[in-house]
């Protein structure tokens, strides 16, 4: 096996035990006969493997505990039952709506309302002159009538009686 | 890896909090420990903790024993800490630009030296400081943590192959900055 190959397996496999007998033996054998090799296992065991031996595993503060169950009561406590919580959780899917598509909703109903509120004001003003118009029509036809005394309407009807 | 008994998973899931407890008592020995090697300072490894331990607590009705529940805490805890890791190193570089545009002419005593004995813990710190947060997460997981070329790939959820490349991209790390002296042997 070639140097460059063993070293892989120095850095990985080999040192970590994690090659089969055969690879093993091979492995053993080129680093008897191969000066670099064997000082490249030599310097990777001393700066990469052994600093890390016998490291003790480390316990937390006691205080994390505390914090942790702190954290956990306050999740679990349940929500004090109030008109205004009800209100807000009625009202919540309503907000969860995305701003934008809330935004355009707000705006259509806006222009409905403006349009609904131009043509009824439209429509009233309609009703008003026709009102007016008739007033003023039978206004006139007092007037007419006034000057023949009875005021019994048409000339037709004044012509049989 | 020892595993977590699985009936005190599926008490804590069910809501028993001793049993919640038991698994805090178990694990948060070997989360604390990975979290601190990853994140490289105590207050940072603390808030890691609490937030895996959280994160568990929350999660446990969803877990289905698909892997082991060690193999799962480890995940969270490498990811949480991996995470942490990033943001704090964007923060302390924000800082440091913000401190060097500040004390130009500022006569600082930030030339004091500091010289101390270098501890394992510390020489620890030093050796894992040179690595990206990747290969950080392998060597503590398989040096520290001892777990197996099949338990990172499950962790990590990488191939093995990976798992082997970020190895030895990490050993060649640290073979190098010894030889350049940036750590005492």
């Amino acid at each position: 096996m070639k140097c460059d190959k063993i070293r892989d397996l120095i850095s990985t496999d080999y040192i970590d035990g994690q090659l089969n007998e055969v690879k093993t033996r091979q492995v053993k054998e080129h680093l008897a006969g191969c000066g670099q090799c064997s000082l490249f296992e030599e310097a990777l065991r001393k700066s990469a493997v052994e600093p890390f031996k016998n490291i003790k595993e480390i316990q937390p503060p006691d205080y994390v505990w505390e914090r942790i169950k702190e954290n956990i009561e306050e999740e679990a406590q349940p929500q004090k039952e109030n008109a205004l919580v009800c209100l807000r959780d009625y009202l919540k899917p309503l907000f969860s709506i995305p701003k934008p598509v809330f935004a355009a909703i707000s705006v259509i109903i806006f222009l409905i309302a403006l349009t609904s509120s131009v043509v009824f004001f439209n429509s009233k003003a309609q009703i008003n002159n026709y009102f007016q118009e008739q007033q003023e029509f039978m206004n006139s036809l007092e007037n007419s009538s006034g000057a023949s005394g009875a005021g019994f309407g048409t000339a037709i009807e004044e012509y049989f009686l | 890896m020892v595993d977590i008994p699985k009936d005190i998973v599926i008490r804590a899931a069910s809501g028993d909090r001793l049993a919640f407890k038991e698994i805090y008592r178990l694990a948060s020995g070997f989360v604390y420990s990975v979290a601190f090697r990853i994140a490289n300072n105590k207050a940072d490894a603390e808030e890691v903790t609490q937030d895996v331990f959280m994160q568990i607590y929350r999660n446990l009705n969803s877990f289905e024993f698909k892997s082991s529940f060690k193999t799962w805490t480890y995940r969270i805890t490498v990811n949480t800490a991996i995470n942490k890791y990033r943001q704090a190193s964007r923060e302390k570089i924000r800082r440091e630009k913000y401190e060097v545009e500040t004390a130009r002419s500022s006569v600082s005593d930030k030339s004091l030296e500091f010289v101390e004995k270098e501890s394992s813990e510390q020489r620890i710190a030093s050796l894992l400081s040179e690595l990206d947060s990747d290969q950080r997460a392998c060597i503590v997981l398989r040096e520290i943590e001892g777990l197996s070329y099949k338990e990172l790939a499950k962790v990590l959820k990488i191939n093995i192959n990976t798992v082997r490349s970020r190895l030895k991209r990490a050993r060649e790390a640290l073979i190098q900055n010894a030889s350049k002296g940036d750590v005492k042997p």
